[in-house]
C-alpha cells in the first residue's frame, strides 16, 4: 500500500479492477472464480472484453479506468458473429487473426496512459513461439495457461509487488 | 568431264579427304583450317583478297563476323563483322542471298545501267581513292591508275539458311575478271564451308548441351538434397531457395544475363544478376559453382510490379498455351539484335503462383535448350513450394490441435481437481440439494470441455491418419446399426454441451427428436465414434458462426439422391451466408471464410474436411445446403439406407 491509500480514510475500501481479455467464456469462469479465492474475501472487480474489436473500441475507458491489473489471452477472436461485423483495419486483415492478444498488449505497451498498466498474457502459446511480439517491459508477463489457480496467484503477486 | 574437273578443283580448295569437324574445339581451330581454305581460293582463282563472313549463331544472331580473309594485316583478330544492312556488294549478296560477279570494278560507273539490270537494287559507293596502304599492297605506283578489280561474292547457306558470304576479289595488272565457270566454283565453295559451318555450330551446340544438362542434372541433384533436408527440419528459408533457384538458372543458361522471380502472392520480387560480362568466350568457360559460394551473384529484393506475369497473362490472353514458358524475345527476327526474354510460370497445385524471368544478353541468343531448362526449373521450384507448403501446413495443423487441446485438457485437470477438493472438504450431506446441483453443474461443464478435447484429438487422429494413409476406415468395433434412440443421446448430448461453451449472446437449440424415429424402419450403419465427430464439429460449427439470438435446429430425414437412399442428420442455423461457389472449398483442408477467421481465436480448419472424410468412409456424404434467402444455412450428414 503506497501513502496516498495509506492517507485514505480507513472506511474507505480500494477495490482491484482487474480486466480479462478472454474470449472463451469457460475459460473466464474459470479465471473468474480463480480470482475469487485469490482474493477471498476481497473479490476484485472483474471486467471482461472477448473480441479485439470491442478492445480497440473500449481503449479509450481502460485508459481511464487504469485497472490495476490486464490478463490477456492471446487468441481473442476479431469480434462476435453478426450481420455486420466491425471491418477491420488493413494491416489486421494482413496480419491475420491469429494473435490478436499480442496487438492488444501493443497497444498498451505505445500508449502513455497504458504503458504501466501491469499485463499478465495468459496463453496456452507457448512464450518461444511470440518472444519477438512481446513488450520487452517489467510490467508485462508471460504465463502458460495451465489452469493452475496456483500459478496464476504467484504471477501476479510477481506482477503487483515486483 | 567439266563436272570432274570442278570438283577435283573444289578437293583442291577444301583439302579432301573430308575435314572431321568434331575434332575442332575452338573457334580458333575452325577458324584456322577457314583461312586456309579462303587462301587456296585465292591462290587457285589469283585473289588479291578472299574474305569469310558467318554468322556465328552461338555468339550472336544475324551478325556476320570476320571468321577468315586472306589479308595479311588482319591477322585473326576479332571485331571485325559485316552488318547485315551494310550497303554496297557485300551488303547486296547477304540481303538478297545471289551471288554477285563484277568483271571490272573500275568500269563499275559506266556498267552501272547494266549491272543494275542484272542485280536490281545494287550499289556501290566507294569512290575507288584506295588509300596509300592498299595502293602499296596492291603494288600501285604513286599517282598510276587503278587496275582493274574483279570482284565475285556468294552467300555461304545450309537448309536454305543464310550463313554468311565468301567474297574474293583480284586486281591483276593485266586485263583478268573472274568468269562465270569461277564463280560457279565459288558457288560450289560456299556449299561446302556451309555445311562445314554448320556442322561445327551443331557439334559445339550438342557439346554444350551435353555439357549443360549434366551440369543441370548435377546441380539439380544437390539442390534437391538441400530443399529435403530444409523441409525434414522445417527450416527453409524461402528466399534462400529463390536464391538458389536462379544461381542454378544461371549456371545453367550459359546466356542468362539477369533473372528474377515475381511471385503474385508475396508481392516481392527475387531477382539476381551475374556478374559476369558477356563475352565470346563465355561458351566454353567452366561452370561457376554459384550454389556453393553464392559470391558471384547480386540478390535483390523490391516491390513487385508484377510485369512479368502480367506478360504471361498477356501472352495467354493472345492464345499461346497457358502455364507455358513464354519466350518473350524476338531472336527469331532477322532485323533483331536482342537476346530474348524467357518467363517461366510456376505452379503451385495447379495454381500460378509467379514466373521465373530469364533474360538475354544484349545480342546472345538462348540456345535451344535454355526454355526446356527453364521449364524445368520452373516446375522444380513450383514442387519446392508446394512440398514445403505442405509441409508447412501440416506442421501448422499440429501446432493448431496441440493448442486447441492443451486448454481443454487444463481445464478439465484443474476442474476435476477443483471439484474434488470442493467434495472434499466442504460440509455437505449427499441430500443437500443446492451442492448436488453445483457438483451437477460442475461435472457437465466437465464434460462439455471434455468433448471439445475429444473432438479435438479425433480430429488429430484423422488428421495423421489421412496424412499416412491416404483413406480413412471406420472401426469395425465401432460399427453397428443406428437406432433412434442413439442418435436421439448422441445429438442430445452434443446440443447441451456446445449450449455450455456458449457465450452469452444466446443461441437456441432445437431438436427433433421424433424425426429420428424413421432409423427404426430402415437399416443405417455407422461407426458411432465418428458419427459423434461428426455431429460435434456440426455443432460446434453452428455455435461458433451462428448470429446471436437465433436458433439451430437439428432433425433426420430421409432422402433420395442419384438414385440412392440415404438418411441425413440436419443442423440448419442462422449465420454467415454460404454461397454454392463456397461449398467446395469449405470442404478443403485449411480452408475458413473470410468472415469465420474474424469470429474464431483459435482452430485448425480442418473440421470439414475431416466430416467429409469420415462420410465418405460410410459410404455417404457431407452435404452443405447454400444459405437460403431466410438466412438458413444446412449441413447435412447423409448415410446410406441399406437394403433389409
Amino acid at each position: 500500500m503506497d501513502g496516498d491509500e495509506a492517507a485514505l480514510p480507513r472506511f474507505i475500501k480500494i477495490t482491484m479492477k482487474i480486466l480479462i481479455v478472454e474470449d472463451d467464456k469457460l475459460q473466464f469462469d474459470f479465471i473468474n472464480n480463480a480470482f475469487s479465492r485469490i482474493w477471498a474475501p476481497d473479490k476484485p472487480e472483474i471486467d471482461r472484453i472477448s473480441t479485439e474489436s470491442d478492445f480497440r473500441k473500449k481503449f479509450h475507458e481502460i485508459a481511464v479506468t487504469n485497472p490495476d491489473l490486464i490478463i490477456m489471452d492471446v487468441m481473442v477472436r476479431w469480434a462476435d458473429p453478426s450481420p455486420n461485423i466491425p471491418v477491420p483495419p488493413p494491416e489486421i486483415v494482413e496480419q491475420g487473426f491469429y494473435r490478436a492478444g499480442l496487438r492488444c498488449v501493443k497497444m498498451l505497451a505505445e500508449n502513455e496512459m497504458t504503458k504501466n498498466i501491469p499485463v499478465i498474457i495468459y496463453s496456452v502459446l507457448d512464450k518461444s513461439d511470440m518472444e519477438d511480439e512481446i513488450p520487452n517491459l517489467p510490467n508485462v508477463k508471460y504465463l502458460d495457461k495451465d489452469f493452475d489457480p496456483e500459478n496464476l496467484k504467484k504471477a501476479i503477486s510477481s506482477i503487483l509487488q515486483p | 568431264m567439266r563436272q570432274s574437273r570442278t570438283r577435283s578443283d573444289i578437293n583442291k580448295i577444301l583439302d579432301e579427304p573430308e575435314v572431321d569437324i568434331k575434332s575442332f574445339d575452338t573457334i580458333d581451330q575452325i577458324t584456322l583450317r577457314l583461312r586456309k581454305v579462303c587462301e587456296k581460293v585465292s591462290a587457285t582463282f589469283q585473289c588479291i583478297e578472299t574474305s569469310l563472313f558467318l554468322e556465328n549463331r552461338l555468339e550472336v544472331e544475324n551478325r556476320y563476323d570476320l571468321i577468315a580473309t586472306t589479308f595479311e594485316n588482319w591477322q585473326g583478330k576479332k571485331g571485325s563483322y559485316l552488318p547485315f544492312k551494310e550497303e554496297g556488294l557485300t551488303g547486296w549478296v547477304l540481303e538478297n542471298r545471289r551471288p554477285v560477279r563484277i568483271s571490272n570494278l573500275s568500269q563499275f560507273e559506266k556498267e552501272k545501267t547494266n549491272l543494275r539490270k542484272e542485280y536490281e537494287g545494287i550499289d556501290w559507293k566507294d569512290s575507288f581513292k584506295l588509300k596509300p596502304t592498299a595502293k602499296k599492297y596492291l603494288e600501285i605506283p604513286k599517282g598510276s591508275i587503278l587496275p582493274p578489280l574483279s570482284f565475285m561474292a556468294v552467300p555461304v547457306t545450309n537448309d536454305r539458311k543464310l550463313l554468311g558470304m565468301i567474297r574474293c576479289c583480284t586486281a591483276r595488272k593485266s586485263p583478268w575478271f573472274f568468269s562465270k565457270g569461277q564463280l560457279e566454283l565459288l558457288k560450289l565453295v560456299a556449299v561446302q564451308i556451309g555445311r562445314v559451318w554448320n556442322d561445327w555450330l551443331q557439334n559445339i551446340e550438342d557439346n554444350e548441351e551435353k555439357k549443360t544438362w549434366k551440369n543441370f542434372v548435377s546441380n539439380i541433384s544437390y539442390l534437391n538434397a538441400r530443399v529435403r533436408e530444409s523441409i525434414n527440419k522445417g527450416s527453409v528459408d524461402e528466399n534462400t531457395l529463390y536464391k538458389q533457384v536462379l544461381d542454378l538458372a544461371g549456371n545453367s543458361i550459359s546466356q542468362a544475363e539477369s533473372m528474377s522471380i515475381k511471385l503474385t502472392s508475396g508481392l516481392k520480387t527475387h531477382e539476381i544478376f551475374p556478374d559476369e560480362t558477356p563475352n565470346s568466350s563465355r561458351m566454353a568457360r567452366p561452370a561457376i559453382n554459384t550454389l556453393r559460394s553464392g559470391k558471384n551473384s547480386l540478390f535483390v529484393h523490391q516491390d513487385s510490379s508484377n510485369s512479368a506475369v502480367l506478360s504471361v497473362s498477356a501472352s495467354d490472353k493472345n492464345g499461346s498455351a497457358p502455364n507455358r514458358p513464354a519466350n518473350l524475345g524476338n531472336s527469331d527476327s532477322e532485323s533483331s539484335s536482342s537476346g530474348g526474354e524467357l518467363n517461366i510460370p510456376i505452379n503451385v497445385q495447379n495454381e500460378m503462383v509467379g514466373v521465373i524471368n530469364i533474360q538475354a544478353s544484349g545480342s546472345k541468343p538462348f540456345l535451344p535448350n535454355a526454355a526446356r531448362i527453364a521449364e524445368l526449373l520452373g516446375q522444380q521450384l513450383g514442387l519446392y513450394l508446394s512440398l514445403w507448403h505442405s509441409e508447412k501446413q501440416q506442421r501448422q495443423v499440429f501446432e493448431d490441435l496441440w493448442h486447441q487441446l492443451k486448454s481443454p485438457v487444463g481445464q478439465v485437470y484443474a476442474r476435476a481437481r477443483s471439484l474434488l477438493q470442493g467434495i472434499t472438504y466442504k460440509n455437505w450431506h449427499p441430500d443437500d440439494l443446492e451442492i448436488v446441483n453445483e457438483i451437477r453443474t460442475e461435472v457437465l461443464r466437465l464434460r462439455s470441455v471434455a468433448r471439445k478435447a475429444k473432438r479435438v484429438a479425433v480430429n488429430a487422429g484423422v488428421f495423421t491418419n489421412l496424412s499416412t494413409k491416404g483413406r480413412l476406415s471406420l472401426n469395425s468395433k465401432a460399427v453397428g446399426r443406428l437406432f433412434s434412440r442413439d442418435a436421439e443421446r448422441i445429438l442430445t448430448e452434443g446440443y447441451k454441451d456446445t449450449e455450455i461453451l456458449q457465450d452469452t449472446y444466446g443461441i437456441h437449440f432445437f431438436f427433433n427428436g421424433d424425426s429420428f424415429k424413421r432409423l427404426e424402419e430402415i437399416k443405417v450403419r455407422v461407426d458411432y465414434d465418428f458419427l459423434e465427430q461428426a455431429v460435434n464439429c456440426l455443432l460446434d460449427n453452428a455455435n461458433k458462426y451462428s448470429f446471436a439470438d437465433t436458433a439451430v435446429t437439428i432433425s433426420g430425414s430421409e432422402i433420395i439422391k442419384d438414385d440412392k437412399r440415404y438418411f441425413y442428420i440436419s443442423v440448419r442455423n442462422k449465420g454467415f451466408r454460404i454461397t454454392s461457389t463456397e461449398i467446395i472449398k469449405l470442404k478443403e483442408r485449411g480452408y475458413r471464410g473470410s468472415d469465420a477467421k474474424m469470429v474464431t481465436g483459435e482452430g485448425s480448419g480442418i473440421g470439414l474436411w475431416v466430416v467429409d472424410h469420415i462420410m465418405g468412409a460410410h459410404g455417404g456424404q457431407l452435404e452443405i445446403i447454400p444459405t437460403t434467402s431466410e438466412g438458413w444455412t444446412e449441413m447435412r450428414l447423409l448415410f446410406p439406407v441399406l437394403l433389409k
